[in-house]
């Protein structure tokens, strides 16, 4: 009996397999998707926004032609040569701009922008594209670009190039990081002719020349080729850039090499090709390993923990580069469809129980920068004014404020209305552990019980998107656009976590995107920063700042705040 | 006549050898099976919504909705599963979400450096731990086989990721004898290789002299003895023979151990692997890549132990026999 189960059961798992192996050597079906959605994201983005002035005028005196064509000869001192090695925690996963996201840090080197920023200046100035026009609904950007730019396999660039490159950014099936995140918005791009672009956006972003001067989204890709390569097209990338891609060993480095033949950089370098021989990109995912590259000397530019930056640069071999993030990074967001939220005065006691002195002490060692307004101080938009209405620490009078609100201090000492404690969730992502923690400590001195809320990211964004949070730190890192994208009525359900529908502050905000003219613009963005501050509709904390090593061996590198890593100039000592 | 029956009897070692294999290939279905099941319901179980994620929390409302259609996401359990147990019989492990590419491939082309690091951490486990282990055995209660003991203990306690630090500071930043930035050739494997295999080296030392131990009073060691051979032959010819068998089996329960450890390891050298391909993966919360990951490995540990019990019945005749 035990023998004829024993056969029964060999024999049904032989059929098993049977059947398994016959299913597989059936073709297997490719991943199909077929749904093309960019008309539901164009409706629903859709704004009416007033503009009052064209432009025009102002475009063609921000740009002259003859300057921004001419390269300067390599002037004396800079010799060119060396290995120039750079080493971050992001992981490359591809080469391809249309499918990278940690891959973008090599091609930023590859590639170039239609407009780049001064690093002086925080001036847009131009790249690749030497003028633009702007139309008077704020919609349209009719790129005139530059001609004599090549791509590294010597074909020239074209519009054509860059509007393809632009469609396949925004095609969903290609589920584009560059597409979703720095396109969002944009509708369209075609070629008017062989060296105009023209970039349709689906609404009027005043910041959308601040977004294309970003690093590696920005980039052409050539047609011919990317249509040749394929797949390949992710090891072996081509750009229009300063330096050219030579090999990539997955996990371990990307290796460039300087483009001779490079004579169309911006303004504020010195236009021609780079002096860095070749750039090794290193991936280190270790923060210690990271550091030890740096301190060794092998590493030439690394982020590194502001905590660490006083030992690094007590070796001697680096000097420590730091700027402020640009945006509102560190926000604690109120929800203020909750109660006691939805009270102004109790907003306005939370902001005033928060020390930030300490805040920025205990969390940032102290390398931070107090943030009273609403956007730090680097920010495109950034409006100096606002900060006098900003939060200072005054525990007295926000326990004052508490009381005119109703709430008594209870036996506990935690205030209470009607019988019923002051209670509020903090819901913060895992990383803010240490902000959130002395938040907690601070709110509990005016009386508030804070109750934390952490865990996984995906399930907090859920959380925080449907609004079930009291208390949120949050922040964007970006031009004043983030004010649009945490304040707005229109993004409640995705950033607005402050979940704000003020009527008065949409038009301000709006008016701040829609706007092409520059005086406009500031007006507005000023107003909507002062309005943030008067109903108290996030507490700013402070701003961030990062902090990197760069070798004393290497010159002129340079870093500008929301700015991507300028080579043009740099050279080995 | 003597020809014939070793003949015969050849043949019947290879009948219940072969029946031996079959069953252990048999049982590794429902394994693969449960395997498949588990990476399946840990993908669904896992809070967060994998369109939210790819989009990093900043796409609005309609590309998350258009993402999870474009994903399947929206589909029944049932359909989702069927439609990766399909994928997963024609290899198919899925693309990226950051970076679009197949996963397969990319585990392909990571597999055998995190290969490399395992087999160079085994192999110096096994040179260290076996020889140290029948030394301490051999001079049992001596001050040889204290130190060896307090050594192996201390291997054990000692974390990995703690080691790779010290050993990148002390033999990288200071002596600088190895670059701090991790690589692919052989001089880039010493060090990690030592860090991965000091555990198992140190476990295998104990095990070792402890099966040494029990072998070395046998009946056939005394004989071995008393027939006059050198002591050395006693060890190498007939000890390490039969205290090995132990030895064997542990180090197929190791490879999954290495395959886990490497993660930290490669982190910390900077090498390129699975390890750090994992890591980078659970970073970014791309779900694709983190569960082709756990199915690769999976698959590869459950295939080396199917391989050391084979080898194990080969070994040991009253294995097969069972």
């Amino acid at each position: 009996m035990v023998t004829r189960n024993r056969s029964v059961w060999l024999w049904l798992s032989i059929v098993l397999i049977a059947s398994m192996l016959l299913a597989s050597c059936a073709a297997p079906t490719p991943q199909v998707v077929e749904k093309v959605v960019t008309q539901v994201v164009v409706e629903k983005q859709s704004v009416p926004v007033e503009v009052t002035k064209v432009v025009q005028q102002e475009v063609t005196k921000v740009v002259e032609v003859s300057k921004v064509v001419t390269a300067t000869p390599l002037p004396p001192g800079p010799k060119v040569g060396g290995t120039l090695v750079i080493a971050t925690t992001a992981a490359v996963d591809s080469l391809n701009p249309m499918a990278a996201v940690g891959g973008l840090w090599p091609l930023q080197f590859i590639g170039g922008t239609l407009v780049s920023k001064d690093p002086a200046t925080g001036k847009i100035v131009p790249y690749l594209a030497q003028s633009w026009t702007v139309s008077p609904d704020g919609l349209a950007y009719t790129f005139k670009l530059r001609e004599d730019v090549k791509f590294h396999d010597g074909s020239p660039m074209t519009a054509e190039d860059y509007a393809w490159t632009i469609q396949q950014m925004l095609n969903p099936e290609k589920r584009s990081y560059c597409g979703n995140v720095a396109y969002q918005g944009v509708k369209s791009a075609e070629a008017v002719d062989k060296s105009t672009l023209k970039i349709t956006l689906a609404t009027p972003n005043f910041y959308f020349l601040n977004t294309m001067a970003g690093p590696g989204c920005g980039e052409p890709m050539s047609k011919a080729y990317a249509e040749k390569a394929g797949d390949d097209l992710a090891k072996k990338p081509v750009g229009v850039g300063p330096f050219k891609f030579v090999s990539w060993e997955p996990g371990v480095k990307v290796v460039l090499e300087r483009n001779p033949d490079f004579n169309w950089g911006p303004s504020y370098t010195h236009g021609g090709p780079a002096y860095i021989q070749n750039i090794e990109y290193r991936t280190v995912l270790d923060q210690a390993t990271l550091l030890a590259a740096v301190e060794s000397g092998e590493s030439h530019w690394s982020y590194i923990n502001n905590t660490d930056s006083v030992r690094v640069a007590k070796t001697g071999l680096a000097r420590i580069q730091q700027v402020t993030l640009q945006g509102n990074i560190h926000t604690l967001m109120m929800n203020v469809e909750h109660a006691p939220l939805s009270d102004i005065r109790v907003r306005q006691a939370l902001g005033m129980a928060i020390d930030r002195d300490v805040l920025m002490k205990v969390v940032e060692s102290g390398i931070a920068a107090p943030l009273a307004g609403a956007l730090t101080s680097t920010t495109p938009g950034y409006c100096a004014e606002a900060d006098a209405l900003g939060f200072t620490y005054q525990l007295d009078k926000a326990k004052a404020l508490m009381a005119e609100a109703g709430y008594t201090p209870g036996p506990d000492g935690i205030l209470q209305k009607d019988g019923n404690p002051l209670e509020l969730t903090l819901t913060y992502l895992s990383w803010k552990e240490k902000l959130a923690t002395v938040l907690q400590e601070q709110l509990k001195a005016l009386g508030v019980k804070v109750k934390m809320n952490t865990g996984e990211t995906g399930t907090l964004i859920g959380q925080i998107t449907k609004g079930e949070h009291d208390l949120a730190p949050l922040g964007w890192e970006g031009p004043a656009s983030v004010l649009f994208m945490n304040y707005d009525s229109k993004t409640v359900g995705f950033a607005n976590a402050a979940r704000v529908k003020d009527p008065k502050l949409d038009t301000l905000l709006e008016t701040m995107m829609g706007t092409t003219d520059a005086a406009v613009n500031a007006k507005a963005a000023c107003d909507a920063q002062k309005m943030i501050l008067e109903q108290a509709y996030g507490v700013n904390l402070y701003a961030s700042m990062m902090s990197a090593a760069a070798s004393n061996l290497v010159e002129d590198i340079r870093w500008p705040a929301g700015s991507i890593l300028y080579l043009f100039d740099a050279y080995f000592k | 006549m003597t020809g014939i029956w070793a003949n015969a009897g050849h043949l019947l070692m290879w009948d219940v050898m072969t029946k031996f294999v079959l069953r252990r290939l048999l049982l590794l279905i429902p394994t693969l099976l449960g395997i498949i099941l588990m990476t399946f319901a840990m993908f669904k179980l896992t809070p967060g919504d994998p369109a939210e994620i790819m989009l990093q929390g900043k796409g609005t409302p309609q590309q998350v909705a258009a993402l999870r259609e474009q994903l399947g996401l929206n589909q029944s359990v049932l359909v989702q599963f069927g439609r990766y147990v399909w994928r997963l019989m024609h290899g198919d492990l899925g693309l990226s979400f950051f970076g679009g590419f197949p996963v397969r491939d990319a585990i392909l082309a990571r597999f055998p450096s995190t290969l490399q690091l395992a087999a160079a951490a085994m192999a110096f486990a096994l040179v260290a731990g076996v020889s140290l282990g029948v030394l301490a055995a051999t001079a049992r209660h001596k001050w040889v086989d204290n130190l060896i003991m307090t050594l192996a203990l201390g291997g054990l306690a000692i974390p990995q990721y703690w080691l790779a630090a010290v050993f990148i500071i002390v033999f990288a930043v200071v002596l600088k004898w190895v670059p701090v930035l991790g690589g692919s050739g052989p001089k880039y494997l010493i060090l990690p290789a030592i860090c991965l295999g000091l555990s198992p080296a140190a476990s295998l030392a104990r095990l070792t002299r402890s099966s040494v131990l029990d072998v070395l009073h046998n009946d056939f060691t005394r004989t071995a003895r008393a027939k006059g051979l050198a002591e050395r032959a006693v060890i190498l010819r007939h000890v390490l023979r039969n205290a090995l068998i132990p030895v064997f089996t542990v180090i197929g329960l190791w490879f999954g151990a290495l395959l886990g450890g490497s993660v930290f390891v490669e982190t910390a050298f900077g090498r390129p692997g699975l390890g750090t391909f994992a890591l980078a993966a659970i970073n970014n919360r791309d779900y694709p890549q983190i569960q082709g990951t756990v199915i690769f490995g999976a698959v590869f540990v459950v295939l080396a132990n199917l391989v050391v019990d084979v080898l194990y019945g080969f070994l040991d005749p009253r294995i097969r026999q069972e």
